[in-house]
């Protein structure tokens, strides 16, 4: 095949970038008017509070959505670790050992959604659905849809107290932000998950293990939803079946998508991720502010799921 | 008289800041076929891309019939008579041959929401008729080869009232068949009175059919005329800007070390119980016809493809030591087959492509982060040595020219400083500078002790670059030819057989 010499100039109609740009600081402004002393250090705090948990598993989305996969199971998953861990806490007492299973259990689905992708070659996106289902169904199956009361006290408190003015909450999701958004952008390990997304055979032939790649990045997703599920149960002071709704899976991946990380692979931060939740987290505000019913607010944010893919869409074609 | 149809005057255009094309001038006659010659990236594609109303020009004028007209859209194009005919023509497969002729001006009954079928295949079967073709109009066009789109593009064409028609490297996906039917349609197209642009890198096809020729270099005119005017010699002067140094004869190369073995290798049926050595400091020609299996056998050694049997054996020290493809993979070089399958990260910065298979090296303790500053050096570095044209480590490999590309591929195996280089089609689809630099590198690399396998399907590249070929056919290593032994002949014959043999 010929190629031209230099690729057609760009029409840039809009700019992708800049329209969530605008959206982000147009939902600041929304927000500043209809909260009050909504520009406090105190209720930015407690925005990023709220983020957490879906910024914690967009953050291991990012992972997935890179080398092009998918994985719908997080929010479900999240619930199934948050009522096996709390139901070791409550028996043992243990805070540390209940956390510590429910990294153990959500990375272990992650292994099992890993392995069928990159091992037995299935679809990411029928994995992790069916997956998503098996989660929910086992979560409600173990609890009879109730949820686990009766934590340790040193478990809640630790999680939901205060480092000097600043929320514990806070602190891990910036860790672990920061942490994830130096292994993607400078380790020779984020390099390997690029270059999956963007050509897993060039990958292969310049020597990348993709299988152990793929396998990988279903692990780390794993990871963060157990470190969500930690704190959603800790901020909850209960673990239940519901804390994952359905809702969820579609707040987790617009915050990414929103965020410019690409449901085609190959492209977005972490970081980019992160604020794309701390936006998706004020909207849901605003709406809750405003009186918007839930299933009202359901539906928009459906909508701007397909506007953030449309966005994606255009800036691929950009590129 | 010589009427002129279309004229373009003094055309200026440039992509992200790099000039593609500079003060170009161009005459096109009505019943006379125009060359447009030039190295892949010299702007010929720009140049059709412009007439053709794809791609907007910065600066200059067109004129047809001696009037400026503006051209910015296909659409504005199709109304001056203009008609681009692709390379290989993406028309509408599922619809008939006649279907796609008459797509915009549908013959349909009176008043009535129906296409007149009989009617249109009639009339199709003329057109195409005219063209010398006789394509049935009422096939699908996915079933036709793409010449037979051509035909059908060109047909369109012409139901359209086109009559300037710019051919974009017609013949690379034609037959040698397909091609003297295309000559004979161009001829035909010719004595309508139609005015031709015919853009190529083949220069025996425009000595064949071209009335005048226009070489573009590096986004200039270099030189235009009549084709009488020229020889060959001077077509590929003015395209490279340089003359050709003939190749100085291969030299009889020092130590040969066996630096790999490979021991009955077997994978499935693509490959059969085939064993050969690579030696340092030569060319092992691994030539077969298309289905021989010469891709299989390279893919299998490396396991990218599943191997049902065999051993390999890499140069450790005084001894040879088993390894696993894989492990061979990790540590040679591949140039593979089609450089945007699995060869590029297309999207990504030219330094990015060069470091991707070498990523331990830039490895920083603690903390493993990489060392951008220093691929990027290595980078530029590797970019200079291979003299890849671009406007700097940090453009997307996606915009370089085909024979850029390529060398960005070369770059990224030749960083790794490996022993052993696999390269499948290392000048595939790259012009003519770009072909002899590569080759050059090949020979480079030879000389300093690197045991290439090479894999062409230029015969003439096969011969002037190895110094012994093992033939394939059907999967197995049919005979071992030593350099003294090379001839067209005697390879072509032992690729296709007689027939006995199995």
């Amino acid at each position: 095949m010929k190629q031209p010499a230099v690729a057609r100039p760009e029409k840039r109609v809009l700019n992708p970038r800049l329209i969530t740009g605008v959206l982000i600081i147009v939902s600041f402004v929304f927000a500043s008017i209809l909260v009050p002393r909504f520009f406090t250090v105190n209720n930015f705090f407690n925005i990023i509070v709220q983020t957490c948990p879906i910024g914690l598993m967009a953050i291991g989305l990012t992972f997935v959505l890179v080398t092009g996969g998918i994985d719908l199971s997080m929010p479900a998953i999240m619930s199934v670790a948050a009522v096996i861990g709390a139901m070791f806490m409550k028996s043992s007492g243990s805070g540390l050992g209940g956390s510590i299973l429910m990294i153990a259990a959500a990375m272990a689905v992650g292994l099992f959604n890993g392995f069928a992708v990159s091992t037995l070659r299935m679809i990411p996106f029928v994995v992790t659905l069916s997956i998503m289902v098996v989660g929910s169904g086992t979560a409600v199956w173990l609890t009879n849809a109730e949820s686990v009361f009766g934590l340790p006290d040193a478990f809640i408190n630790t999680l939901t107290g205060r480092i000097g003015p600043v929320p514990v909450a806070v602190i891990i999701l910036a860790f672990f932000a920061w942490a994830a958004h130096f292994v993607m952008s400078r380790t020779i390990y984020g390099r390997r998950v690029y270059a999956v997304g963007i050509n897993v055979k060039a990958a292969r032939v310049s020597g990348i293990r993709t299988t152990r790649v793929l396998l990988s990045v279903y692990v780390i997703s794993g990871f963060f939803t157990g470190i969500a599920a930690i704190i959603s149960t800790a901020r909850l002071g209960s673990a239940s079946p519901a804390m994952g709704s359905d809702a969820l899976v579609l707040d987790v991946i617009s915050s990414a998508v929103i965020g410019g990380v690409s449901i085609y692979g190959g492209t977005g931060t972490v970081l980019g991720a992160v604020v794309g939740a701390i936006f998706i987290t004020i909207i849901s505000n605003i709406m809750n502010l405003l009186g918007v019913s839930y299933y009202t607010t359901l539906a928009i944010k459906g909508l701007i799921i397909v506007l953030a893919t449309g966005l994606d869409r255009l800036r691929r074609r950009q590129d | 008289m010589r009427s002129v149809t279309l004229e373009v005057k003094s055309v200026y255009k440039q992509f992200s800041g790099v000039e593609v094309l500079k003060d170009v001038n161009l005459e096109a006659a009505s019943g006379e076929v125009l060359g447009v010659v030039g190295i892949n990236g010299a702007g010929k594609t720009t140049l059709m891309n412009i007439i053709a109303g794809e791609v907007a020009l910065d600066k200059g004028t067109l004129l047809i019939d001696g009037e400026e007209v503006t051209v910015q859209s296909p659409k504005d194009a199709e109304k001056f008579g203009i008609a681009l005919i692709h390379q290989e023509p993406v028309d509408f497969a599922h619809m008939s041959v006649a279907e796609n002729i008459y797509l915009s001006d549908l013959p349909m009954m009176k008043g009535l929401p129906f296409i007149q079928r009989r009617k249109m295949e009639k009339q199709a079967r003329e057109q195409l008729q005219r063209l010398g073709s006789n394509l049935n109009p009422g096939s699908r066009l996915s079933e036709l080869s793409i010449g037979g789109r051509q035909q059908v593009a060109v047909a369109r064409a012409l139901a359209q009232n086109a009559r300037i028609f710019l051919f974009d490297e017609p013949t690379s996906s034609l037959s040698f068949k397909e091609k003297q039917y295309l000559f004979d349609l161009i001829g035909r197209l010719k004595q309508r009175g139609a005015t031709i642009i015919y853009i190529t890198h083949f220069l025996d096809e425009v000595l064949q059919i071209c009335d005048n020729v226009c070489i573009l270099r590096d986004g200039r005119v270099a030189s235009s005329g009549p084709i009488g005017k020229y020889k060959l010699q001077d077509v590929i002067r003015e395209m490279i800007g340089r003359d050709l140094a003939s190749f100085e004869h291969r030299q009889p190369r020092g130590s040969r070390r066996e630096l790999l073995r490979v021991e009955s290798l077997s994978a499935g049926t693509l490959v059969r119980n085939v064993s050969f050595s690579i030696y340092s400091g030569e060319v092992l020609g691994i030539w077969g016809l298309m289905g021989s299996g010469r891709t299989e056998l390279v893919r299998a050694l490396l396991g990218l493809y599943p191997v049902s049997a065999g051993k390999l054996l890499v140069r450790d020290g005084v001894s040879m030591r088993q390894i696993s493809g894989r492990q061979l993979l990790r540590s040679c070089g591949y140039v593979t087959e089609t450089r945007h399958d699995d060869g590029l990260f297309l999207p990504q910065a030219v330094w990015w492509n060069i470091s991707s298979a070498f990523l331990k090296a830039f490895e920083k303790q603690p903390f493993f982060a990489m060392d951008v500053r220093r691929e990027m050096d290595a980078g530029k570095t590797m970019a200079e040595r291979l003299q890849i044209q671009m406007p700097g480590v940090t453009y997307p490999v996606r915009q370089l020219s085909g024979g850029n590309q390529q060398k960005v591929v070369l770059a990224k195996w030749l960083l790794r400083q490996p022993e052993i280089y696999f390269m499948d089609e290392p000048t595939r689809g790259v012009d003519v500078g770009a072909k002899r630099e590569i080759q050059k590198i090949i020979r480079d690399l030879v000389s300093e002790g690197a045991g290439i396998l090479l894999i062409s399907s230029e015969i003439e590249e096969m011969m002037s670059l190895s110094d012994r070929i093992i033939v394939l056919r059907g999967g197995t290593a049919v005979q071992e030819v030593p350099y003294a032994e090379f001839s067209k002949e005697h390879l072509m014959s032992l690729g296709v057989g007689n027939g006995s043999e199995t």
